[in-house]
C-alpha cells in the first residue's frame, strides 16, 4: 500500500522535475542563483502545510494556511481556481481544487523575475498546472482508498469502518492509532500499534467525555472536535455525523498536527458516505439531525432559543409568538410547535401573542 | 509572550476573538480582555481543569509547547503555555482552525 508520506514525497519530486522542465524561460528564472532561491513547491490545507520542497526554502515560502485568499479560492468539486500573489521579493501562484469536500492548495513560489522575464508568468502558470495535476492524481488515489470503498454484500457489522481505520493507519508511518468510540466512551474498533491503540483511544474518549461534561456547566456546548498536541505529537477526537460515533487519531513526528487534521478530515468524510448503509456500525440515521433549539452565540453569552421557523407556539396554549418573546421563556421546549409564516399559525387556529404581536 | 497591553489590540484586530485571558496553571485569571461581560472566571476554571487533566493523563507532554484546542458548535477554545507558570486562553465566537490561531499568536509574540 502506498503510504501518505511516500505519496507526498514522490509527488513533490515528480512535480519539481516537471516544473523545472516546463520551459527555458522558467529555467532561467529558477536558475538565477543571485536571487537567492529557485522554485519552491508546497501543498497546503486549511490546517497547515502538508508538503514543502525544498525544505531549505521554508523562510521564503508564503504562509498561506491562514491567508484570506484560501477562503476566496475555495471552489466546488468540478472547478479549479488559480491566483497570483506578487510582491517585490517573490511570486506565489496558488491553485485550489476540492476532492471529497476537502480543499487543497498547491502553491509554487519563485523569486520575483526581472522585468524582462515577466512574460514568463504564463510558463509559471503552466508549471502550477502540472504540479496541481500531479497533486490531484496522488490525492485522488489516496481519498479513493478511504472514501470510495464499497463493502461486500455479506459485510459484518463494523467491517466498513474497520477498513477505513486500517487505511488511515496505513497511510502514514506517523499514525499511532485510529479508533472509533461510541457515545459512552467505549472503544468500538481500534487500529494501529496493538499495544497502544486501545490505551490511547481509551484515554482520548475519557478526556472527550470530561470536556463535554465540564464545558456543559457553561450551558449547552456542542463539541465538534478536540485536539491535544505538543511539538511532536497530536491527538484528535471528533464526532462523525453518519454512524453516530467519534473518530480518534494519534499522530507522532514532524508535521503531526497537519497530518492528523488531514487524515481526520479524510476519515470523517469517508465515514459519512451515505450510500449503501447496510452493515454499518450502529444505527444509521439517514435524515439530517434536527437543529438544536438552544444554541450559544459565544462562550460568554447565555444560550438562546434558535427558531426552527419564523414563529413559535407552546402546544395547547392557542397563542403564537416571535421566537424571542419573553412568554416563551421557561417553557419546555420539546413542546414547542414551529410555523414558517403567520398565515400558517392562524390557519392552525392560533391567535397572535398580545405582547410580541407577531 | 504577549504583553498585557496588547490584549485589547488583539481583540480589535481579530473580530472573531471573544476573549483573551492570561491565567495561572491552576485556573486563576491574571489578566483578561473580553468583548462582552460574562463568566470569564468560569470558563478559565474549566479550561485549566481540562489542561491539567490532559497533562496528568499523558495525552500531552508538559515540556514541549502543549496546546489544547476545542472546536465547538459556536466557536473555538485555544489554550497554550505562555511561560512556566501561566497559560494563554483564547475564546473565539466563530469557527477558526488551530493553525489560524497559532499563526496569529505566534505572529504577535514575534512582534513583541
Amino acid at each position: 500500500m502506498t503510504r501518505l508520506d511516500q505519496t507526498l514525497t514522490s509527488m513533490a519530486h515528480q512535480s519539481l522535475a516537471v516544473c523545472r522542465s516546463v520551459s527555458d524561460a522558467l529555467s532561467r528564472v529558477f536558475a538565477d542563483q543571485r536571487r537567492g532561491a529557485g522554485v519552491s513547491l508546497s501543498l497546503q490545507s486549511r490546517y497547515g502545510t502538508l508538503l514543502k520542497v525544498p525544505e531549505r526554502l521554508e523562510n521564503s515560502t508564503l504562509t498561506l494556511c491562514t491567508h484570506p485568499l484560501l477562503e476566496a479560492l475555495h471552489s466546488g468539486e468540478k472547478e479549479e481556481r488559480i491566483a497570483l500573489l506578487l510582491d517585490e521579493r517573490e511570486w506565489n501562484m496558488v491553485s485550489c481544487f476540492s476532492l471529497s469536500g476537502i480543499a487543497f492548495y498547491p502553491v509554487i513560489t519563485v523569486p520575483a523575475p526581472p522585468p524582462e522575464l515577466r512574460w514568463a508568468r504564463y510558463e509559471m502558470l503552466a508549471a502550477l498546472d502540472c504540479f496541481s495535476i500531479t497533486c490531484k492524481q496522488a490525492l485522488s488515489a489516496f481519498l479513493k482508498g478511504t472514501g470510495s470503498w464499497a463493502p461486500p454484500a455479506e459485510v459484518r457489522h463494523g467491517s466498513h469502518e474497520k477498513s477505513i481505520l486500517q487505511r488511515l493507519v496505513g497511510y502514514s508511518d506517523k499514525v499511532d492509532c485510529a479508533a472509533l468510540i461510541d457515545h459512552d466512551g467505549f472503544v468500538l474498533i481500534a487500529e494501529g500499534l496493538p499495544e497502544k491503540a486501545d490505551e490511547i483511544a481509551g484515554h482520548l474518549a475519557l478526556f472527550n467525555r470530561q470536556a463535554a461534561r465540564d464545558l456543559g456547566t457553561l450551558g449547552e456546548v456542542v463539541i465538534r472536535s478536540l485536539s491535544l498536541c505538543d511539538d511532536d505529537h497530536a491527538l484528535l477526537i471528533g464526532r462523525t455525523t453518519g454512524p453516530q460515533v467519534s473518530l480518534a487519531l494519534s499522530v507522532k513526528g514532524p508535521l503531526s498536527r497537519t497530518i492528523a487534521r488531514f487524515l481526520f478530515e479524510a476519515g470523517v468524510s469517508s465515514l459519512q458516505v451515505k450510500s449503501d448503509p447496510a452493515g454499518r456500525l450502529g444505527e444509521y440515521r439517514g435524515e439530517i439531525p434536527a437543529i438544536p433549539l438552544w444554541v450559544r452565540d459565544a462562550w460568554l453569552l447565555p444560550p438562546r432559543v434558535t427558531p426552527r421557523g419564523a414563529l413559535a407556539s407552546v402546544k395547547g396554549s392557542g397563542v403564537f409568538h416571535e421566537p424571542q418573546c419573553g412568554n416563551l421563556a421557561g417553557n419546555d421546549l420539546t413542546g414547542i410547535q414551529w410555523f414558517a409564516a403567520r398565515v400558517e399559525a392562524i390557519k392552525a387556529g392560533l391567535s397572535p401573542c398580545t405582547i410580541c404581536n407577531p | 509572550m504577549i504583553d498585557n497591553n496588547e490584549f485589547s489590540r488583539l481583540l480589535d484586530e481579530n473580530p472573531s476573538f471573544e476573549a483573551v485571558v492570561r491565567m495561572s496553571r491552576d485556573g486563576l485569571p491574571l489578566f483578561s480582555r473580553a468583548r462582552t461581560a460574562g463568566p470569564v472566571d468560569q470558563v478559565v476554571a474549566v479550561a485549566a481543569g481540562l489542561f491539567a487533566s490532559a497533562l496528568e493523563s499523558g495525552l500531552m507532554s508538559g515540556g514541549a509547547a502543549p496546546r489544547l484546542f476545542i472546536s465547538a458548535g459556536h466557536g473555538a477554545l485555544y489554550l497554550r503555555t505562555d511561560d512556566d507558570r501561566t497559560l494563554l486562553l483564547i475564546l473565539t465566537n466563530s469557527q477558526c482552525t488551530e493553525q489560524q490561531l497559532a499563526t496569529i499568536i505566534d505572529g504577535n509574540e514575534k512582534r513583541e
